[in-house]
């Protein structure tokens, strides 16, 4: 009796383990989508900016709809997002720059990320095995 | 299974239950000022490496206005204090609330352990 009692409390313990794992992993999991996001817009970013040398000064710009106007590019200059509502000029090719920088600060993110989501993968393996040799 | 529990046991359950959701909202605030805090911070280091005549834009809802660098400067460091000053608040909530949840914890933990014993004997 106790012996039984003292299994199903080891069990309990093991499955309450193992919500908190796949919580954490969950919640890696949405924020390694959020910034696989974010590189994804400094790519797209990177390659417009370095479309614009020597680029004919006409372009098209989306309006919604599958709509386009035409536009020309009257500046040099680029406007870019510093952080906490604020932008500033800057140059295409320091554009460039702080943009590719932004975006290998993301990649490392996501790849410590990656890590510790394989980590936790490997706890849950082993919890499950743990969990099997009550059964 | 609650109603079999003695009154005491059920009120203090509820307060670990209270505890524990009010640990839940603070961290939630708190992991909300730790990104705007950052990207405050980012912010600042990005306006440090412009030229003082740089073109500076503020977004204020739709429309970006023209703003000056030293402004912007001033702007964005008064509200870094007072990120900092609301993160350390909610670091000291934070903190006594895990101190009730822990104390409630080893309180019931005893009783609980008790009714079930009782429940099967």
């Amino acid at each position: 009796m106790v012996e039984q009692k003292a299994s199903e409390e080891g069990l309990r313990d093991i499955l309450m383990q193992l919500q908190q794992y796949q919580a954490s992993s969950e919640a890696l999991q949405q924020q390694i989508t959020l910034i696989d996001t974010s590189i994804r817009g400094c790519e797209t970013a990177m390659q417009v900016l370095g479309r614009l040398d020597g680029a004919s000064r006409e372009m098209l710009v989306p309006i919604g709809a599958g709509s386009y106007i035409y536009a020309s590019i009257t500046s040099d200059q680029v406007l870019m997002e510093l952080g906490a509502g604020i932008s500033a000029e800057k140059s295409v090719e320091e554009a460039r720059q702080s943009i590719s920088e932004r975006k290998d600060k993301l990649s490392k993110v996501v790849e410590r990320f990656n890590k510790d989501l394989g980590e936790i993968h490997e706890e849950m393996q082993n919890l499950r095995l743990k969990a099997s040799q009550y059964g | 299974m609650s109603n079999e529990l003695p009154q005491q046991v059920q009120h203090q359950l509820a307060q670990l239950q209270q505890a524990q959701q009010q640990a839940q909202a603070i961290f939630g605030q708190k992991t909300q000022l730790e990104m705007m805090l950052r990207d405050t911070e980012r912010a600042l280091e990005e306006l440090e490496k412009l030229d003082d005549k740089a073109a500076i834009y503020k977004i204020i809802g739709e429309l970006l206005i023209k703003s000056e660098k030293s402004a912007t400067k001033v702007e964005l460091a008064e509200k870094k204090e007072t990120l900092d000053l609301r993160l350390k608040t909610l670091e000291r909530q934070e903190k006594r609330i895990q101190k009730r949840f822990q104390e409630l914890q080893e309180q019931l933990l005893p009783l609980l352990r008790k009714e079930g014993e009782k429940g099967a004997g």
